[in-house]
C-alpha cells in the first residue's frame, strides 16, 4: 500500500467525533487528528460538513476549524453530491447517506477514506477509494 | 462580556491608532468593544497554539457538555450507530428524494 503523504484524505466524521470524546475503543483518531493533521491533505465534502456541525456547538465547530486550516491543505467541498453518482451508489447497496460521502468523494477523485465505519466495506465492496482506519492512515503517513 | 461570571477585569492600554481601528471594526460587526477585544486575543493565542493544543481545547469543551448531556459514557458501538442515524437523516434533508 502506498504512503498516504502525497494524497488528499477525506475524514468522516466518527473519526473527529472519536478523537474529541477520547474514546478508548479508538485511540489512533486522536492520534491522526491532535498529532498528525499537520501532515494531512484533507478534503471536507459538504454531507461531512452538516454533521460535524450537527454534533458540535458552534464554539466547538469553530475550534475545529481553527485546527483544519493547520492542515497541510484543506478543500471543503460545499456544493451537493452528483446526484447521478449518488443513486448509482444507493442502486450498489449503500445507504443514502454512505451514497453521497461516496459520490462527493469519486467526484472529486479522492481515494483515501478514514473511516472507523465498517458498514463502508460491506455495503460499497467495489468503491473507487479505499476506506482506512485511523490506525492504518497514521502507518501509511510513516 | 457575555459571560462575566467567569470573566476577569483587565486594563489595557493600545496606541491610539489600533484602539481606533478596533473601534471601527466593532462597529462594523456590531460587535461590543470588549466582545471584539475578546476574540482577538484568543486568536492570537490560537495562533501560537499548536494543533494539539486547540484541539485538547476543543476537546475538554466537548467532554463537558457529553457530561453534562450524560453521553459521554455511551459505548462506542452506540456513537457509531448514532453517527449513521444523523448521516442519514442530513442526507434526507440535504437530498429529498
Amino acid at each position: 500500500m502506498n504512503s498516504i503523504r502525497h494524497e488528499t484524505v477525506a475524514l468522516d466524521t466518527n473519526v473527529f467525533v472519536f478523537a474529541l470524546r477520547k474514546e478508548a475503543a479508538y485511540p489512533a483518531c486522536e492520534t491522526l487528528l491532535f498529532d498528525k493533521l499537520s501532515e494531512l491533505q484533507v478534503y471536507i465534502p459538504l454531507q461531512i460538513f452538516v454533521e460535524l456541525q450537527r454534533n458540535l456547538t458552534g464554539s466547538e465547530m469553530r475550534g475545529v476549524l481553527r485546527a483544519l486550516l493547520r492542515a497541510k491543505t484543506v478543500t471543503w467541498e460545499y456544493a451537493p453530491a452528483p446526484a447521478e453518482l449518488t443513486a448509482q451508489w444507493e442502486r450498489q447497496g449503500a445507504k443514502k447517506g454512505d451514497a453521497v460521502i461516496a459520490a462527493h468523494l469519486e467526484a472529486a477523485q479522492i481515494r483515501y477514506f478514514i473511516s472507523e465505519n465498517r458498514h463502508f466495506l460491506t455495503e460499497l465492496p467495489a468503491s473507487p477509494f479505499q476506506v482506512l482506519r485511523s490506525e492504518a492512515a497514521i502507518q501509511l503517513l510513516k | 462580556m457575555s459571560n462575566t461570571e467567569q470573566a476577569v477585569q483587565v486594563i489595557v492600554t493600545l496606541p491610539k491608532e489600533i484602539y481606533e481601528r478596533v473601534a471601527r471594526t466593532a462597529a462594523g460587526e456590531q460587535q461590543q468593544l470588549e466582545d471584539l477585544l475578546s476574540v482577538l486575543i484568543v486568536e492570537g493565542l490560537d495562533a501560537h497554539a499548536t494543533v494539539r493544543e486547540l484541539l485538547e481545547h476543543v476537546s475538554g469543551q466537548y467532554r463537558a457538555r457529553l457530561i453534562r448531556e450524560g453521553k459521554l459514557d455511551q459505548s462506542a458501538d452506540e456513537v457509531l450507530q448514532e453517527l449513521r442515524t444523523v448521516r442519514e437523516q442530513i442526507a434526507s434533508e440535504l437530498y429529498p428524494s
